[in-house]
C-alpha cells in the first residue's frame, strides 16, 4: 500500500507493512492477537455496513477518483453525471454541475466598506443559498464580526451577536476566505487538495480532500469550515446551478470555503453575497482592469488588509468610506 | 500482516460496493388521485408521503427575483407558523412544493403533470430521514389555480409521486406571499432592521422652547396623519 494518506492506496507501492502493524499496536496499547484481529475485522464490517446503509455518501467510484487536475474531460463528464444523478436520486432535484475555468488575465479582488456594513448578515444568507449550505447554521463561509468601535482587534470581535443592528458603539466586519496570493492553507495541505487558480481563487477538490483540517488550522482568517457530515439541504433550497470546485453538494468530512462564487464570477456575474448586500458595502471585480471599481477604490482610498504582517497577500481589502 | 491488510481491504471494498451509484428508476406509471378538479375535496392538503401521513398546516409562496434564479415556488408544509409568514416549525416537517422558473404571473386554470415528463411547473415533496433530506420530483398531478392575486394564490392539488412508496396527497391550499429575506423588494432602500422604540425616542430632537409638550404632541399627530 502507498505511504501517502491522500491517495487511498493508489500511490507507489512499497510502504513497510510492519510500520502499520506497529501503529495498530501503539493505538491499542498491545500486540494484536488473531482473535483480536478478527474482532477488529468484524467491527470494521459492521461499521462498513452501517456506512453503506446510511445513505452512501461515498462510493467506490468516489474513492478511486483521481485528483481534479489529472482528470480528462471524459472523466469529468462521467464524475459530474454521477454527482448529478446522486442528487437527483436522493432529493428529486435536477442539478447541473459545470466546471467554469479560471479566466485568463483576470485577478479577482474583493473590497469591503466597513463604514457601510451594518451587520445585517444578508450576505451570510445569500451565500448559504447560493453555495448549497445547510439551512441550520452549521457551516457558513462568511462570519460577520461585531467589533468594538475604535478597535481593530479581531480577538475582541464576536460572530455570535443577536438583536437589532447596528448597535451603538459597534461596527461590523465580515470575514471570509481572503483568496491569498501566498496562501498558508495551500502550503499546509498534505494532499494538494487545495490550490490557487490563475484568476486568484483558491479552490478545493472536495473528492481529494482527506479532511485532515491542516488547512483550517493554517488559515489566519478562519476562512475554512470543516463539515462533519454531508450537508443536509432541503431539496427546495438546492441551487441547481453548480460547479465542481465550488457550490456542488460536498461529501461529508471535508473542508469547505468561499470561492468568490466562481460559478457566477467566472461567468461575469457578481458573488451572491454582494448581490444581497442592501448597504452597498461590498465591491468585487478584476484588479487587473484599470477601470474596475475595485481598482479605483484601491487607488483612491486607504485600504487595509487583515494580518498584513503574516505576508499572506490577501485579495480581500477593507476600507472606510467615511 | 499482509493477510490482515488484505482482509481489511476486502471488507472495506465489500462495504463500499453496497454503495454503488446504480440507480434503479421507479416505475413512472402513477396517476393523480383525482382526474377532475371538482372531485378534489375542499380540505387542507392531506395524504401520505414516503409512507408517513401528511397534513398541511401552512401554505405560502415566494418569488425569487435574483438574476438568473428567477422562480416562483408555492410551499405546502406540515410545519406550523405562529403568525402569517412566520418561522415554520418543526424544521424537519415534510413539505410539498410547486415551482416554475421565471416570474410570469400565475394564471387561473388547471395544470396537469405526468411523472417523468418535462413541464414548466415542477411538483416535489421532501422529508427528512435521519440526517438526510430526501425527496421526489416525479409527480403525476392535477393542480388548479382558482384565485390568484399578488398576495394570495388559492387552489387545489391532487398528486401521486412515482417514488415506489405510493406517496399521494390531495386537498386545497391558500398560499400567502411571503417575501424571502434577501429579495430585492425586501432589501430596497428601507431600513435594514426596524429601529427600537427606545432608540427612536432618544433620537427625537428636544422640545423647542416655543412649543409646549401638548402642542408638540399635536404636531406629531398631524405628521402621522
Amino acid at each position: 500500500m502507498s505511504d501517502n494518506p491522500c491517495d487511498g492506496g493508489r500511490g507507489a507501492p512499497g510502504a513497510p507493512e510492519d510500520r502499520a502493524e506497529k501503529l495498530v499496536q501503539l493505538r491499542l496499547g498491545k500486540k494484536t492477537s488473531r482473535r483480536g484481529a478478527l474482532k477488529l475485522a468484524a467491527a470494521g464490517a459492521a461499521a462498513g455496513a452501517a456506512v453503506a446503509t446510511a445513505g452512501c455518501d461515498v462510493t467506490l467510484a468516489d474513492m478511486l477518483q483521481s485528483h481534479y487536475t489529472k482528470l480528462s474531460d471524459e472523466d469529468k463528464k462521467e464524475i459530474f453525471a454521477r454527482l448529478e444523478q446522486r442528487t437527483y436520486q436522493q432529493s428529486g432535484v435536477k442539478v447541473k454541475i459545470g466546471d467554469p475555468k479560471a479566466l485568463q488575465g483576470v485577478g479577482f479582488a474583493y473590497l469591503l466598506n466597513l463604514s457601510a456594513c451594518n451587520g445585517n448578515r444578508r450576505c451570510v444568507e445569500a451565500c448559504a443559498r447560493e453555495n448549497n449550505l445547510p439551512n441550520d447554521p452549521e457551516i457558513r463561509y462568511i462570519r460577520v464580526l461585531e467589533m468594538e468601535a475604535g478597535t481593530f482587534d479581531l480577538e475582541r470581535g464576536t460572530a455570535y451577536f443577536s438583536g437589532l443592528v447596528p448597535k451603538r458603539g459597534k461596527y461590523y466586519m465580515p470575514v471570509q476566505c481572503h483568496q491569498c496570493d501566498n496562501p498558508p492553507c495551500v502550503r499546509a495541505c498534505p494532499c494538494q487538495a487545495t490550490w490557487k487558480q490563475p484568476d486568484g481563487i483558491v479552490v478545493v477538490d472536495y473528492n481529494w480532500c482527506i479532511g485532515c483540517r491542516y488547512c483550517q488550522v493554517a488559515c489566519p482568517y478562519h476562512g475554512r469550515r470543516f463539515n462533519f457530515a454531508p450537508p443536509a439541504i432541503e431539496p427546495d433550497r438546492i441551487n441547481p446551478v453548480q460547479a465542481y470546485l465550488s457550490n456542488r453538494i460536498r461529501p461529508g468530512g471535508v473542508v469547505e470555503k468561499c470561492t468568490y462564487c466562481l460559478q457566477r464570477s467566472r461567468k461575469g456575474r457578481l458573488p451572491a453575497c454582494l448581490e444581497a448586500c442592501p448597504t452597498g458595502a461590498r465591491k468585487f471585480g478584476d484588479l487587473n482592469d484599470p477601470d474596475s471599481d475595485v481598482r479605483k477604490i484601491i487607488e483612491t482610498k486607504r485600504v487595509y488588509i487583515l494580518k498584513e504582517e503574516l505576508g499572506t497577500i490577501p485579495r480581500f481589502y477593507y476600507f472606510f468610506s467615511a | 500482516m499482509c493477510k490482515r491488510a488484505f482482509s481489511i481491504l476486502l471488507i472495506a471494498a465489500a462495504a463500499l460496493s453496497g454503495c454503488s451509484d446504480e440507480y434503479v428508476a421507479p416505475s413512472l406509471d402513477v396517476k393523480p388521485p383525482h382526474e377532475r378538479a371538482a372531485t378534489i375535496r375542499a380540505r387542507a392538503v392531506t395524504g401520505n408521503l414516503a409512507g408517513k401521513p401528511f397534513e398541511a398546516h401552512d401554505a405560502r409562496f415566494a418569488l425569487d427575483r435574483r438574476q438568473g434564479y428567477e422562480k416562483i415556488t408555492i410551499y405546502i408544509s406540515q410545519a406550523k407558523a405562529s403568525e402569517p409568514c412566520g418561522k415554520l416549525g418543526p424544521k424537519d416537517a415534510p413539505k410539498v412544493w410547486l415551482r416554475r422558473a421565471g416570474l410570469k404571473p400565475v394564471k387561473k386554470g388547471e395544470i396537469r403533470l405526468t411523472a417523468g415528463k418535462e413541464a414548466p411547473w415542477q411538483l416535489h415533496y421532501q422529508h427528512k430521514e435521519g440526517h438526510h433530506w430526501l425527496g421526489s420530483g416525479l409527480a403525476s398531478a392535477l393542480v388548479v389555480f382558482e384565485n390568484v392575486s399578488a398576495h394570495v394564490i388559492k387552489g387545489a392539488v391532487a398528486v401521486c409521486f412515482a417514488d415506489g412508496k405510493k406517496s399521494c396527497v390531495d386537498g386545497s391550499f391558500s398560499a400567502r406571499h411571503c417575501p424571502i429575506r434577501i429579495d430585492a423588494t425586501m432589501r430596497g432602500n428601507e431600513p435594514v432592521e426596524t429601529v427600537p422604540q427606545k432608540k427612536k425616542k432618544k433620537a427625537t430632537p428636544p422640545v423647542s422652547d416655543a412649543g409646549t409638550p401638548a402642542a408638540d404632541a399635536g404636531k406629531a399627530s398631524e405628521k402621522k396623519d
